[in-house]
């Protein structure tokens, strides 16, 4: 509908009449030529300047067939600009060139000029910008610049496709890349929506089937009785060694003759003709009737072509061209050339590439991760690990899920079908949906064997403990005499206002008991910590409905949400960059739940000084390597005179170790001379008070240290002073001595 | 949007000034063939403002300094080099001083190709100026350098030079010198897949018929500049960049190449000595009643490809016997480009947004060979329009004086 100019100012907005005004003064414009009004929208017709290359500008038209000045259509739809304007060019302007959205002969054709929507484009910068990205295309159409290797091939284009097929586009890839087979079968699964042949749901499965015809077996093929999915053939023919196609096109098959027709110019016809023989034997109409099956409709056909770049969005130069064939009914001998040919979409599978892809984080090898515990914690954590498409899993957990999880997991779980399923199992089952490999495993670890680091996969790069288990930290410390590999621990404290990862050292040189002992000491310094650990309500035992308890600490899904992520960027941050690392090590992050600012210190620690136990001292003595080191400094600042300190840390009954985690230096009025170190006492009494109150007792007296300065063993008056330390006091006490650059224990 | 590369020639008068910014790798690399930059204050509502628009197409590294991959002197006359003192770090790279905020800092260049010609003694034909001078300081500390390193050493201390030194005066240095017909795939060190830059000068002095050795503009570096689009490896856009060889140099090049004289074609080419007359003539325009064109020079400079364009990097070119420019050649150019179908560029008059000033004239290097780059607006760069944005809003604070009031 045109309209006489008054009555269409009166249909045209002030927007877009100040729209058109812009463009009328936008550089590349040379004219306004016409304003008119449809039903829907208002149509602005201009003459753009093409910026033709040199070689061109005299001829007036480029080699592609772009001209001087090429009329654009610019569509403002009447809610402008809550809806963005969009060019069109002339209709019989070339569409054999890249970049172009779908197209109808003898319409306009409609130019894709930018990656992103051009509503979010006019809103992010106006719109100047979509006027700038006219102008970069026709002048990239007219150089034949729209194909570019760095952004990457674009895909044919399809003008009409039927159906959405999922398949591991990366999968198939890679086997393109791996073996030199021209054909592959595949079994293709279909759901047909209605009669008609437009509305399909497919998925190519892989791996494929094989190269031989004998992989195609009739009996795997035709309907499911119960859920009408059909099981078809499909066969995916590549391209020829060291051919590579570089023409651009839009798609041009659309009945069997065009089908074969572009299988001819692919230089596959031979391959094709006789693969497409096999498939009509036996699974043609015909064929499955004298089965007995009911037929199935049709077929798959995909070309597998080598571009001379990547294509967009892959990091492969093989594009992926599919289409549906539909068997005649009538014809057993050959599909006739009219037969429907339908070209669909392979939409991409989510598989662990593609998760990279969209993640940003790469890795070459899978990193193997066995997660012992399922719980809140260790389900966010894997979720966010697998979503890097860096990692497969072993999944370790014995517990059900109950309903009351639902509250804090990473998973959503009806409860119909959560009966009956381990956290294992339903963790598995959701990373499955992912396409990430995992394994679950209904125990606990406690029960699976420790001589063959319980089981796990050999291949096992990271142990991740997430059970917040005393009894199973206590059981990979002290039980566990190898691990498949190394050891991370992570724990939430305090309603998950801090969140600790210790990663044990190389070697279990530091192990996570140490570090765990460690984290008590910072309690001393820091009352984030203090509060977190010791300030608060622990964990308790709570009910959820009739009989449901379970041991454990009302808080909300954010506040955990908002530490495991963290926690889980910590792990992953450390195995992708740091994974050489030595030493142990512990992150230890809090936040502020006013503020939700967090805070993360990093801890190492080198490996740790074990003095074992012996017949005169029942109890292993672990001290911690940074502690070795500082005594060894502060023995060697002065190493003519004798020095010394107090010695404190952890004691645990259980397995009876000592761990020496923490140093008081030693008050003023001890007494440093060269063959004597006397501790002055004065105000340790008051200072053990307050680490006391301040470590909720975890962190106590252990003894003193000192050192000799020449290498003699324990004197006597060190061992006479030992005695009657342990006279006075009901938990061990060790006493230390640096000589000879090396710590010993004094034994009276 | 991935990167284009692209050439683009300043307007400096008679004088020469090209950037190139090669896009290879997802990543520009830029080339800066000469420099005439006027002083401070010499600033002219008339004249484009050179040191403005090379900052304006630069960008700066992780450490704040505007950067050139490498610097390229053709030859040592002031009306190549001028500038350099005053604008261009120069120096060891940890001597670098940042800039105030706000202001741009002194470019840093990565790595230099000088032609050995600098390094000669002051003589008749070769006498410096201060920013030659400064050039060939610079040039000689990072050849010393490598002589005490014997290896490459780090951006900012590299150097290449182009032709060999007269009496084996480069021989301890071979590693860092290019040959003539040469072809150069590395800038500052990193392979460029795009590049393929063919070293067709300086001549040496024994490849001139009289054997003398020749002033500076007969030691131009002369570059025959091959150049794919991004991402591709077969050159489509030959880029002829010659200094200010003169006839002389051209009738020796048509001698050695007029059987292979691909090697002397181009898309663009950079009319030698800003027009002169005596880039085609051994006669003097003025001096000589019926001055002769040399029609192996000619040759040599008609290796235009289809739509091949003549830069003149001059003044306006008048029709008088001016030179350079010199109207006279500009005609004979004229003809070169008519038959190619090209055209013939005086960057005085390249005033595409109808000011006062000429403007930087800049081409995409595509498939199709060199295209000219069409002025967008600045919303489609977020760098440019921020620049913009701080731009009005200094104006707006220098118009207000050192105070804004309010009533």
């Amino acid at each position: 509908m045109r309209l006489a100019m008054g009555d269409k100012q009166s249909k045209i907005s002030s927007s877009i009449q100040a729209a058109i005004e812009q463009i009328g003064h936008y550089s590349a414009v040379k004219c306004v030529k016409d304003v008119s009004v449809e039903q829907y929208a208002i149509i602005v017709e201009t003459e753009w300047a093409v910026k033709l290359p040199n070689m061109f500008r005299k001829q007036k038209i480029s080699d592609t067939g772009v001209r001087e000045v090429e009329i654009v259509y610019w569509r403002f739809p009447l809610d402008y600009p809550q809806s963005a304007p969009s060019p069109q060019l002339r209709s019989d302007f070339p569409t054999t060139l890249p970049h172009i959205n779908p197209h109808t002969p003898g319409e306009l054709v409609y130019p894709c000029i930018s990656e992103s929507s051009l509503v979010d484009l006019l809103h992010s910068m106006g719109l100047l910008v979509l006027f700038d990205a006219m102008c970069q295309w026709l002048n990239n159409a007219a150089a034949d610049e729209l194909h570019c290797p760095v952004q990457g091939w674009e895909h044919m284009r399809w003008d009409n496709t039927k159906g959405l097929i999922h398949a591991d586009t990366h999968a198939i890839r890679t086997d393109l890349d791996t073996s030199t087979d021209v054909v592959k079968f595949y079994n293709y699964r279909y759901y047909r929506v209605g009669r008609s042949d437009d509305f399909l749901m497919g998925e190519l499965i892989t791996p494929s089937l094989g190269a031989s015809n004998a992989a195609l077996k009739k009996k795997y093929l035709g309907i499911d009785t119960y859920t009408s999915i059909r099981n078809a053939p499909g066969v995916l023919f590549r391209t020829e060694d060291g051919r590579i196609f570089d023409e651009y096109g839009p798609e041009t098959v659309h009945d069997f003759r065009s089908l074969r027709g572009f299988s001819k110019a692919l230089g596959l016809q031979h391959a094709f003709d006789a693969r497409l023989k096999h498939i009509l034997t036996i699974s043609g109409p015909q064929s499955m009737q004298k089965q007995g099956k009911v037929p199935v409709e049709e077929f798959m056909v995909a070309f597998a072509v080598k571009r001379p770049f990547n294509l967009i969005g892959t990091k492969s130069p093989w594009e992926l061209l599919a289409y549906r064939v539909i068997f005649s009914q009538d014809n057993e001998e050959k599909i006739p050339d009219e037969s429907v040919v339908l070209p669909t979409h392979l939409i991409e599978r989510t598989c662990p590439q593609l998760l990279q892809a969209a993640s940003g984080d790469k890795t070459e090898e899978p990193v193997n991760l066995s997660l012992l515990g399922c719980g809140s914690l260790g389900s966010k954590v894997a979720l966010h690990l697998a979503k890097t498409g860096c990692y497969q899993f072993e999944l370790v957990d014995n517990d059900y899920f109950s309903s009351h999880n639902n509250a804090r997991h990473g998973l959503i779980v009806p409860d119909f079908s959560s009966l009956c399923y381990s956290k294992s199992q339903l963790l598995h089952r959701q990373l499955s949906s992912l396409n990430v490999e995992s394994k679950p495993i209904d125990k606990d670890v406690r029960s699976m064997g420790d001589r063959e680091g319980f089981l796990l996969n050999k291949n096992t790069d990271y142990v991740l403990d997430t059970t917040a288990s005393l009894p199973v930290r206590y059981y990979l410390s002290h039980h566990c005499e190898s691990l498949r590999g190394r050891l991370i621990q992570s724990s939430l404290y305090g309603k998950s206002t801090m969140g600790a990862v210790a990663i044990e050292g190389s070697s279990r040189l530091v192990r996570v008991d140490d570090i765990a002992a460690f984290v008590n000491t910072l309690c001393i310094g820091s009352d984030a910590v203090k509060n977190a650990m010791y300030g608060g309500d622990g964990p308790g035992l709570n009910h959820f409905g009739e009989g449901c308890g379970s041991v454990t600490t009302v808080m909300n899904d954010t506040d955990i949400s908002l530490m495991s992520a963290a926690v889980s960027s910590r792990i992953n941050a450390h195995i992708k960059n740091d994974s050489d690392i030595p030493e142990g090590i512990l992150h230890v992050g809090t936040i502020d739940h006013l503020s939700l600012g967090m805070a993360w210190e990093t801890y190492k620690f080198p490996p740790t000084l074990i003095i074992p136990r012996n017949n005169g001292f029942d109890w292993s003595v672990r001290v911690l390597g940074s502690v070795a080191k500082k005594i060894e400094k502060l023995s060697n600042d002065d190493p003519m005179l004798e020095n010394g300190g107090v010695i404190a840390g952890q004691v645990c009954p259980l397995s009876r170790i000592i761990y020496v985690n923490y140093l008081l230096n030693a008050p003023k009025g001890s007494v440093r001379t060269r063959d004597r170190f006397v501790l002055n006492v004065k105000g340790l009494a008051e200072e053990f008070e307050r680490i006391h109150e301040r470590t909720n007792g975890q962190i106590t007296l252990l003894g003193t240290w000192h050192s000799h300065t020449s290498a003699t063993p324990p004197s006597r008056i060190d061992k006479e002073s030992l005695k009657k330390l342990q006279v006075n006091y009901d938990l061990p006490i060790v006493m230390l001595t640096y000589t000879g650059g090396k710590i010993v224990r004094v034994e009276c | 949007m991935s990167k284009k590369s692209t050439i683009s020639h300043i307007p400096v008068g008679n004088g020469d000034m090209t950037l190139m910014k090669i896009a290879s790798n997802n990543i520009y690399h830029y080339v800066l063939v000469d420099m005439h930059i006027r002083q401070n204050g010499e600033s002219d509502e008339g004249k484009c403002d050179a040191l403005a628009a090379l900052h304006d197409l630069l960008d700066k590294d992780d450490e704040g300094r505007p950067y050139v991959d490498v610097l390229i002197l053709t030859h040592p006359d002031e009306d190549h080099i001028r500038g350099f003192r005053e604008n261009f770090h120069r120096g060891s790279p940890d001597d670098y001083e940042a800039s105030k905020d706000g202001e741009n800092g002194k470019i840093f260049v990565r790595e230099i190709w000088s032609a050995p010609l600098i390094f000669r003694r002051k003589s008749k034909n070769n006498n410096l100026c201060k920013d030659a001078i400064a050039f060939r300081d610079e040039a000689k500390r990072r050849v010393e350098l490598y002589k005490a390193a014997k290896k490459i050493g780090k951006q900012g201390d590299r150097i290449r030079l182009i032709g060999e030194d007269e009496d084996g005066k480069t021989d301890d240095i071979l590693d860092i010198v290019y040959q003539n017909e040469d072809v150069i795939d590395m800038l500052n060190e990193v392979y460029i897949k795009e590049l393929s830059a063919r070293v067709l000068g300086p001549l040496a002095d024994d490849e001139f018929e009289d054997n003398t050795s020749l002033d500076k503009n007969g030691s131009s570096i002369i570059i025959q500049w091959g150049l794919a689009s991004h991402g591709y490896t077969s050159p489509s856009n030959y880029i002829l960049l010659a200094g200010d060889a003169g006839v002389e140099v051209w009738d020796v090049l048509w001698d050695k190449y007029k059987n292979n004289s691909d090697m002397l074609q181009y898309d663009i080419l950079l009319a030698p000595h800003h027009c002169s007359w005596h880039t085609l003539s051994h006669d003097s325009f003025s001096d000589t009643d019926n001055p002769q064109i040399s029609a192996d020079a000619k040759s040599a400079l008609s290796e235009a490809r289809q739509g091949a364009v003549i830069v003149s990097s001059s003044n306006e070119i008048k029709d008088d016997e001016s030179d350079p420019p010199n109207y006279q050649a500009m005609k004979e150019y004229e003809s070169i480009t008519d038959e190619a179908g090209g055209a013939f560029q005086c960057l005085a008059d390249y005033k595409p947004s109808s000011g006062k000033a000429p403007e930087v004239l800049t081409y995409k290097l595509t498939n199709s060979g060199p295209q000219e780059e069409t002025k967008t607006s600045e919303a489609s760069s977020g760098p440019a329009k921020k620049a913009a944005r701080t731009a009005a809003t200094g104006k707006l604070f220098t118009g207000a004086g050192n105070a804004i009031g309010h009533g």
